[in-house]
């Protein structure tokens, strides 16, 4: 028995000692106890290795009543901004690559930890297809559901190590640096991006189910919802015609319009023809224009609709 | 030749038509491993050939004994005995 | 409680613990209090009817043994014994398909009109109920004495780390509840080690893989030909590592307790033949099968020579597939392996010549040949009816053929590649992460079978020894789908 106990210590002790690094480091912020390491770095080192992990741990902090949904064209909007427009405190829930799975689980991830008022879904044609199926939110949602996951989740493994080096070498942590020059990339995503998600697209009626629940429940609970559909560079809107997808394209377009307030700027504008505005023909730069036509009173660049 | 050893011969008659190889040697320790052909298909086929050869009928258990070719001919012997 | 899970180890380290400072001649309580608690955790509703079984089966065996040993009629006993036995899977799992078939056949009957039966499968029941049968039959030929001890039979019937989902227990497995060890290093670490490696391949590998088979086998229609094909190889060792993984836990967890199971598989895919296949998968089942079955099937067809022994063959296939599941797909599985295995034992001598002549590209092409053959009928296995398995073979079949089109259109860009994959659930390091698992399942296999693996890994240093288990336990830890909720593919028999 003796030694059998030895053998268990002996395997248990390296797992152990993680663990207790876990709890000094705490990357994403789960136990809110360790100081270890500032809020800044575990952003720019955790932030980015697990959007949702950080961003639900963020919002499980810190609920509010505005939040809004979207992939990385949202992500990036000013919510300072937004805020001094409205007066009101909003949470941005855009996930990096983010897909309709993910928003979905966002929105009743928030729903079940705030009263909310509005949301906002920032939702393109190439997200809304049965193929762009990632969730990465149910691994954050197991985390919330057993705490102790979070001590053997890689993501958390992964932050744990790289924040630990970047504190012993002082060194800035490097994530996801692009290795193509601007156009090169353009070129690449539209020759490479866009067939990966209109070359499978399959019209995903299980979203708009999803939507619809959403819709439903906001309906009830008086939760104002908007969807945003973000602009796309006029290069990337073409491929949807080459891919003969125009007739579903109208048919996401109209589920949008008949379900919610809708600000649809993804078409021919002076916004979506300057190249210049753009990172690559998926991400817009103009992050204050959306803002402004969305929370505040410009108009032009976007297509409103009510139902 | 013993009543043992008549029949082992029979049996090993019924061997070699049923299986289709007229020189195989049977002995007491034969088993399906040994003998090429025998397998679960042609099992009861050959225990049925026994049974016509020698005007009787076992019944499920006895079957189940049946570790090698020596254990059928006892149970023939016995039957035939008794 | 699933077995997969930390609340079982708990159980066990706690079940274990309590059972080695018990008196040997009362271990048989403990566990038999362990395993009512864990049937009752699982199934409340059900346990009355474990018992029930048990105490019927136990009365049934002593009573015949001793009518017989008084020279008086006791076949029927066991006959009753045995229907008795099987009313309630007859009842619950069978009636409600059967219903189905005759009101799908009888002119006027509506699908409706045939009783609704809301009662859901109790756990396990297929694997004790003709576990309690072999029981019964071993005691009807006298192969076995028929257990005094109600306790200790009924430990033997309710055991926990097989009583969900198998290896079935053969009967001789009573007389070791007789005295069950105690505490011993090895034996104990042993287990542990078995059922660690059984807990990887369910997490870390079975689980990895069902992502993406869940994925298209919901929707074929929506992916390439190239991921459903991906897709139906991925189930193979999906099924593969979830079902051998249970198994070892299962086996592991007994002998932890001081009971020794049989293996329940022997490195299936290696076979080269589906005959051989059978002698590997799931052998506890296929035993049972063999013994209880098709012997007793081909015995009473015997006067048909061998066109009885085929149609033995056939019903005993016909009845495994049904096993498996109330459903056409399982009888259709099991038809197709039944005609395949009729189909090779015709051809044995062919088949044996050809390999004479050319021993290596035989071996090599009967391996490829018999693992595809097993990947083929597992869609059907796998779908949730007929149509699915249908649309997916229709889907790998004309969509393979347009992947060729699109691929040589594109100038088989990586781009243009990795869009044959898109939805299918996995990430770039999951899709490594899985191929490594099957890499892994299959390596392990290789060298089990000329060596077992534990024999292997004694015989390393100590370095080596303690980077496998630490390799295995962060696997577990760090890799396992925890975040899914897994069941058994077994464990709704």
């Amino acid at each position: 028995m003796r030694r059998f106990t030895r053998s268990a210590l002996l395997l248990a002790l390296p797992f152990l000692l993680y663990f207790g690094l876990v709890v000094i480091t705490d990357p994403f912020e789960h136990f809110g106890i360790g100081n270890a390491i500032s809020h800044a770095q575990k952003e720019r080192v955790s932030g980015r290795l697990h959007y949702a992990l950080w961003k639900s741990h963020q919002y499980a902090k810190s609920p509010t009543r505005r939040v809004i949904f979207g992939d990385s064209r949202l992500d990036k909007l000013p919510i300072d901004e937004i805020e001094a427009l409205t007066g009101e405190r909003y949470f941005n829930f855009s996930l990096g690559g983010g897909t309709v799975a993910e928003m979905v689980s966002a929105f009743w991830f928030s729903d079940a930890r705030a009263q909310l008022e509005e949301v906002t879904f920032g939702i393109s044609f190439f997200n809304f297809s049965a193929n762009e199926n990632m969730n990465r939110f149910i691994e954050a949602e197991a985390v919330f559901d057993d705490r102790l996951l979070y001590f053997v989740n890689r993501s958390v493994a992964r932050a744990a190590g790289q924040l630990v080096w970047a504190e012993i070498t002082s060194a800035r942590p490097q994530l996801e640096h692009p290795t193509m020059g601007r156009d090169e990339f353009w070129d690449y995503q539209l020759r490479v991006g866009a067939p990966r998600i209109y070359g499978r697209y399959v019209y995903p009626e299980a979203y708009e189910g999803d939507l619809q629940r959403i819709l439903e429940h906001c309906r009830m609970r008086g939760v104002r919802v908007q969807f945003v559909i973000p602009p796309s560079h006029v290069d990337l809107q073409q491929k949807v015609a080459e891919f003969g997808l125009l007739a579903e394209q109208e048919r996401f377009r109209a589920f949008l319009r008949r379900a919610a307030p809708t600000i649809d700027f993804d078409n021919p504008s002076e916004l979506t023809t300057d190249r210049a505005r753009f990172g690559d023909p998926f991400h817009p730069m103009a992050y204050k224009e959306i803002v402004d036509e969305v929370w505040g009173n410009a108009r032009g660049l976007a297509v409103h609709s009510d139902p | 030749m013993s009543q043992t050893d008549d029949i082992l011969s029979r049996v090993t008659g019924i061997f070699r038509e049923e299986l289709k190889q007229p020189n195989l040697v049977v002995l007491p320790s034969t088993t399906a491993n040994d003998v090429e052909g025998w397998d679960s298909l042609t099992h009861m086929a050959l225990i049925h050939m026994v049974e016509l050869e020698f005007k009787l009928k076992f019944k499920l258990p006895e079957i189940l004994k049946f570790k090698n070719v020596g254990d059928m001919c006892q149970a023939i012997e016995k039957r035939l005995s008794g | 409680m699933q077995l997969a899970s930390l609340s079982y180890l708990l159980f066990l380290a706690g079940v274990s613990a309590v059972s080695f400072v018990t008196p040997a001649r009362a271990r048989w309580a403990v566990l038999l209090v362990a395993s009512y608690c864990f049937y009752a955790l699982l199934a409340p509703k059900y346990t009355l009817l474990l018992a029930a079984l048990t105490l019927i089966s136990w009365f049934a065996a002593r009573t015949l043994a001793a009518r017989r040993k008084n020279g008086r009629a006791h076949s029927w006993i066991f006959w009753l014994a045995v229907v008795t036995i099987l009313a309630p899977l007859l009842a619950l799992k069978y009636a409600p398909f059967a219903a189905q078939a005759v009101a799908r056949v009888v002119p006027g009957a509506s699908v409706e009109d045939v009783g609704h039966f809301r009662f859901l499968l109790p756990v396990g029941l297929s694997f004790f109920t003709i576990q309690i049968v072999g029981y019964l039959v071993d005691v009807h030929q006298e192969s076995i004495e028929p257990e005094k001890h109600i306790g200790r039979y009924a430990a033997f019937v309710a055991l926990f780390p097989y009583v969900t989902a198998g290896p079935i227990g053969r009967s001789e497995l009573v007389e070791q509840l007789r005295h069950p060890p105690g505490f011993n290093y090895e034996r104990v670490t042993s287990g542990i080690k078995l059922a660690a490696w059984g807990m990887f391949k369910k997490v870390v590998i079975a689980d990895r893989l069902g992502v993406a088979v869940d994925n298209v086998f919901a929707a074929p229609d929506n992916y390439s030909g190239v991921a459903v094909a991906f897709a139906a190889w991925l189930y193979l060792f999906q099924v593969y590592a979830d079902f051998s993984g249970y198994s070892d836990i299962a086996i592991g967890s007994a002998r932890v307790l001081g009971i020794e199971l049989t293996p329940n598989f022997a490195q299936p895919y290696l076979s080269r033949s589906v005959g051989e296949y059978w002698r590997r998968w799931h052998l506890s089942f296929s035993t049972w099968l063999n013994e209880y079955v098709y012997f007793p099937l081909s015995a009473m067809f015997r006067r048909w020579s061998r066109a009885g022994a085929i149609a033995a063959l056939l019903l005993t296939f016909f009845i495994s597939g049904l096993w498996h599941g109330a459903a056409w797909t399982f009888v259709v599985f099991g038809m197709v392996h039944g005609v395949a295995l009729v189909g090779e034992m015709l051809t044995n001598k062919w088949r044996a010549n050809a390999e004479r002549r050319s021993p290596r590209l035989i071996r090599a092409l009967t391996w490829v040949g018999t693992l595809t053959f097993l990947c083929g009928v597992d869609v059907i296995f796998r779908a949730p009816n007929l149509g699915v398995a249908w649309a997916v073979y229709r889907r790998i079949a004309l969509g393979l053929i347009e992947d060729a089109q699109f691929l040589t259109a594109q100038g088989a860009s990586p781009g243009a590649i990795k869009s044959l994959l898109v939805g299918v659930g996995f990430s770039a390091e999951e899709l490594v992460l899985a191929l490594a698992g099957i890499a892994l399942l299959i390596g392990v296999d290789v060298l089990q079978e000329r060596v077992p693996m534990s024999q292997r890994i004694r015989a390393w240093p100590g370095w080596a020894r303690w980077g496998t288990y630490y390799a295995i336990a962060a696997g577990i830890l760090f890799f396992g789908s925890f975040n899914r909720n897994t069941s058994f593919v077994y464990y709704q028999f």
